[in-house]
């Protein structure tokens, strides 16, 4: 008897354990949205400052607290609750080897620090291998993410060729598209190269949005004619006049400056004359000590001339240089009335230029309302589908069948207690997971009451039969818990993701079921035999 | 409840009937693969998929339609779930932010029907390909693993018949794949894999049995232990396939995103019950009738 207090205790035991595993995972998705909830309904109820202020706080602890639980919880992986998945890749071929030796940790630790300043929940954010980077956002808007990312944020500032002179190149240009009209009739209508060229606010040259890939392909073969130490750059698309158009410059190739150390970098409303840029947001930004007295003499030698800032080979502003500036301050104009653009673009120049391009070569994004159909869906069809099958299980074995579900309904506990304990994420190939969890629980309750049935048939006493059921069952589910194992394995190894995801599951889920299968359903009739004199036993 | 007490129905008699149907079932899956050909989804292909779900039912023509103004007719358009919910593909590199493009062209076109949900993918032709190379290794060194454990614990003949019935399995399942015209996803992937544990798991109750009976019996014929062990189980193989019912369950009530996995688990686990009755045990059998082992002679 001494043998089944101890298995009592060691289960009890274990139960503890897993509620105290599972508990930051009820609190997480149970009690804090609920008192979330009550305190937004008091907070728009609130009468006096003082009550909202209060509230307030206690809202912000409550975040505090979540952020603090959000650690010890089972996560739900994003295809379940939304979000994003990145994986990047740095494009090294344009650096020199010792450039590119440790690239990768550089754009690792840049994209580490735009993250943390965009103020994602929980990221996760990865090397794998030599230049790949994973990242995983829960809950973002992915275009701003991508954004925010991808942009390798080199910041230059270049001279702006004289209008004169630009007038010229584009001119000569004109001549020779015109000139090779005159030759082959088939080009005719690419011959008018200068009508597409349109003038904005007097100063600047632009292009229409919808000629601008033509135009641009048009400059590109006229490449030979543009005088060898300058280049076109264009701007970002803007609304000039009621039409979508594009500025474009002609720009020194060689940069006189590259903000490579922006001391001060933040977004903040326009507050100059230009009747444009009214209600627009701009980052002001400043250069750091050795930059900003280089800066300076850039400035003052140029007087009177256009100093283009370009930002990853974008024009986004060309001001007439005033007079010097000697404290390193520039600003970068969005022209934007949301202010969104221009705090992004402040983090990612505070954070630093990216060492090297980074591509995109991987994306998985859910949006949340999918996430949640699918999780509520993927719930409720398994939830029924587990009833049905707690139910036969009774209706087969009868009070037997109840004991099974007792060790089912525990196999799940302990798995879910687990995975929070090792801080898994559960995905929807985990919930396959635990799908195919249930079906091997089942069957090696199954296997045990056929062989009780069978000794039970062959005239043996209740406490034989059950006694040598459970020992020739167990050999069976031994062997088919760890062939499943061993086919599951090589999928934790080399799958990614969901199927990872999936193998974890199930490989857990199988010991769990070894667990509960064959000893806590053993334990719960060794009690009752040991308690009351079992002579017949009801197994269907 | 009791079922299926005492039942005593010749199995291994009817072999004749199940090879016939087996092999039926495996050329018409070998024949629909080979000229279908089996669709593989952008984890595997490289490519962008979206996603999208309306708020009312569209038509594909419709949706069609909206794609051309950005130059995108071309792409692939599949119902998903139901007539509301669409998976558009195009193929790798083929524009620049794909999704939101799509998105911003729908919300013009269809004022009145917002997409309410979507989600997007987009693999790099590389990584598909570093992909379906993992997964393909992943199998096989699966199915060796299968292969050592059972010749290990029981014995060669049944660990190569066991597998076939994995080959089985698997080759008709894949055949209902190609005929719904589902695409091969890492989901569907991941459910051919519980396939797979399922019927290892199946095969192994009838082997264990087998095992223990041998021992047991010695006047008996080998095809009448094996032929008993398969009734013997028979009621447990029925009961634990009950678990069936979730996988239908999932199927019937499940977001679109798993009604596929749903789908072959069903089959799959159809094809183990079936395979592990009436294929695994009689393949030895017949093996043992033509090349007697050193077990039965003993």
């Amino acid at each position: 008897m001494k043998s089944v207090r101890i298995k009592i205790a060691i289960f009890i035991i274990a139960i503890v354990l897993g509620l105290y595993s599972l508990y930051p995972t009820y609190q997480l998705y149970k009690e804090i949205p609920a008192k979330e909830q009550t305190l937004q309904r008091q907070l728009s109820q609130a009468m006096s400052h003082d009550d909202s202020l209060r509230i307030n706080l206690e809202l912000s602890e409550l975040e505090q607290a979540k952020a603090r639980i959000h650690k010890k919880a089972l996560h739900l992986g994003l295809d379940l609750v939304g979000g994003m998945h990145l994986t990047l890749e740095v494009d090294k071929s344009k650096l020199t080897k010792e450039e590119a030796r440790d690239a990768g940790d550089r754009a690792l630790g840049v994209i580490q620090n735009r993250i943390d300043q965009f103020g994602v929940f929980e990221p996760v954010i990865q090397k794998i291998g030599e230049d790949r980077i994973l990242i995983q956002l829960p809950g973002v808007d992915r275009t701003r993410a991508k954004n925010l990312i991808g942009q390798t944020a080199l910041l230059e500032f270049r001279l702006v060729a004289e209008a004169k002179q630009t007038d010229e190149v584009l001119k000569k240009i004109d001549d020779h598209y015109r000139k090779l009209a005159g030759e082959d009739t088939l080009i005719k209508e690419q011959g008018k190269f200068l009508d597409y060229v349109i003038s904005i606010e007097k100063t600047d040259f632009g292009v229409e949005e919808v000629d601008f890939s033509t135009f641009q392909k048009m400059l590109l073969a006229a490449d030979t004619l543009v005088p060898p130490e300058y280049e076109f750059l264009f701007g970002p698309s803007e609304s000039y006049q009621g039409r979508t158009v594009r500025r474009f410059y002609l720009v020194k190739r060689e940069p006189e400056l590259t903000g490579s150390s922006i001391a001060e970098a933040h977004a903040s409303p326009y507050a100059g004359s230009d009747p444009n840029l009214l209600n627009s947001w701009i980052v002001s930004l400043k250069l750091a000590r050795k930059d900003a007295a280089k800066f300076a003499s850039v400035t003052g030698r140029n007087v009177g001339k256009r100093l283009a800032i370009v930002l990853d080979r974008v024009v986004k502003s060309a001001p007439v240089v005033r007079e010097r500036i000697p404290n390193g301050e520039a600003m970068i104009t969005t022209g934007d009335v949301n202010p969104d653009k221009a705090r992004d673009l402040a983090i990612v120049l505070r954070s630093g230029a990216l060492p090297a391009p980074v591509r995109i070569i991987e994306e998985r994004s859910v949006g949340p309302s999918l996430g949640h159909d699918s999780i509520r869906k993927g719930i409720r069809a398994s939830l029924i589908g587990s009833i049905i099958v707690f139910i036969i299980m009774i209706l087969v074995y009868s009070l037997a069948g109840v004991v099974a579900d007792i060790g089912l309904f525990f196999n799940i506990f302990f798995l879910l207690a687990i995975l929070a304990g090792i801080r898994a994420t559960l995905t929807l190939g985990g919930l396959a997971g635990i799908a195919l969890t249930i079906g091997m629980s089942v069957d090696a309750n199954v296997l045990i009451f056929e062989r009780i049935r069978e000794e039970l048939g062959w005239g043996k006493t209740v406490r034989a039969a059950i006694e040598n059921g459970y020992k020739r069952a167990f050999v069976t589910i031994m062997d088919s818990n760890l062939t499943t194992i061993a086919a599951v394995i090589p999928l934790y190894i080399w799958g990614s993701g969901s199927i990872k995801g999936f193998a974890t599951t199930l490989i857990i889920g199988l010991i769990t079921n070894i667990f509960t299968a064959v000893y806590l359903t053993r334990a719960v009739y060794d009690f009752a035999l040991a308690q009351f004199d079992i002579k017949k036993l009801r197994i269907g | 409840m009791r079922l299926l007490t005492n039942v005593n129905i010749n199995f291994i008699r009817l072999r004749r009937f199940s090879y016939a149907i087996s092999f039926t079932l495996m050329v018409a899956s070998l024949a629909l693969v080979l000229i279908k050909g089996i669709k593989f989804g952008v984890d595997f292909t490289g490519g962008t998929q979206l996603q999208v779900k309306f708020t009312y039912p569209m038509r594909t023509e419709a949706l069609r339609k909206a794609l051309g103004k950005i130059g995108q007719a071309d792409a692939s358009i599949q119902t998903f779930g139901g007539s509301d919910e669409f998976l558009i593909r195009v193929e790798a590199g083929k524009i620049e932010n794909f999704g939101e493009q799509v998105l911003k062209i729908l919300a013009e076109e269809f004022p009145d029907n917002p997409v309410v949900g979507h989600n997007e993918e987009t693999v790099g032709p590389r990584i598909g390909r570093e992909l379906r190379g993992k997964a393909i290794l992943a199998v096989i060194v699966g199915l060796i693993l299968i292969l050592i454990y059972i010749t290990v614990r029981f014995d060669f003949r049944y660990g190569v018949a066991a597998v076939f019935a994995l080959f089985h399995d698997v080759l008709i399942a894949l055949g209902i794949l190609v005929l719904f015209g589902r695409e091969f996803t890492m989901p569907i992937l991941a459910a051919f894999l519980t396939i797979i544990g399922y019927a290892v798991n199946d095969t192994i109750v009838v082997s264990d049995r087998i095992r223990e009976d041998t021992r047991k019996m010695h006047k008996e014929r080998y095809p009448d232990i094996v032929n008993q062990a398969i009734n013997r189980t028979l009621s447990r193989t029925i009961i634990t396939s009950s678990v069936i019912l979730v996988s239908i369950c999932l199927w019937i009530f499940g977001a679109p995103a798993i009604q596929d996995f749903a789908m072959i688990m069903t089959f799959g686990i159809l094809l183990g019950t079936y395979a592990s009755i009436f294929i695994v045990a009689q393949l030895v059998v017949q093996w043992e009738e033509w090349m007697p082992s050193r077990r039965r002679r003993a």
